[in-house]
């Protein structure tokens, strides 16, 4: 199977200190990446597929934990 | 409209020439920051795109008010209008940076589905997927 051109990506915050948000990125996210939105800047400590791959895209479950406002 | 529809998984699957009759029914939005673009209980049609910007879901009683998720470029919103036509089952508001949307109705969405059978085939089945996306997503957040 092709790799995927997009991955929706379910992004889940420890400690529900934010409620989370789901995003279309072209780059699949690993762990360590940093990621904004919402105006706060996150750090992803987790990745796995969500579900299987369909067609262009994958879906993916990525954890992180806030790391504090986006500058 | 074409690119931005292309990145959008509920058409994952449709052709340049099927992404056309799609975009040919699109209208533009833009909500300035805080807008709230479909209200919890409310009647509605539409569903949502989000092109640029982000949009807030949230559930609220007379008394408090809880963020489900938020939802950014390539999402959708109001999708449940193309299954039933019951009430808003939530809120959506404009993110800090507003948001730019298209919007489509759904009685215009399922007459192009049954008009093009292909189309309808790709989009019900995109649909499912992506409510079980965010059901298990909703899971996810819950643990």
């Amino acid at each position: 199977m092709s790799e995927a051109v997009y991955y929706k990506v379910s992004y889940v915050v420890e400690d529900g200190k934010h409620p989370g948000a789901l995003i279309n990125v072209e780059r699949k996210p690993e762990v360590g990446d940093e990621v904004i939105f919402d105006g706060h800047l996150f750090v992803i400590t987790d990745v796995a597929e969500l579900m299987a791959p369909m067609g262009d895209f994958g879906f993916l479950h990525a954890a992180c934990r806030l790391i504090g406002q986006a500058k | 409209m074409i690119p931005v529809l292309r990145k959008v998984h509920l058409l994952n699957g449709l052709t340049t020439a099927e992404l056309e009759v799609i975009g040919n029914i699109c209208s533009e939005k833009v909500a300035q920051p805080a807008e709230v673009v479909i209200e919890q209980g409310a009647e509605g049609d539409e569903i949502y795109i989000i092109a640029d910007g982000s949009i807030e879901v949230f559930v609220s009683t007379e008394t408090s008010e809880k963020v489900l998720v938020m939802l950014m470029e390539g999402q959708l919103f109001g999708e449940m209008a193309l299954i039933s036509r019951g009430p808003r089952s939530a809120s959506g508001r404009a993110g800090k940076d507003g948001c730019k949307m298209y919007v489509l109705s759904s009685a215009k969405f399922n007459e192009v589905c049954e008009k093009y059978s292909p189309i309808g085939h790709k989009v019900m089945r995109n649909l499912a997927l992506d409510l079980s996306f965010k059901l298990r997503h909703q899971n996810m957040a819950a643990m």
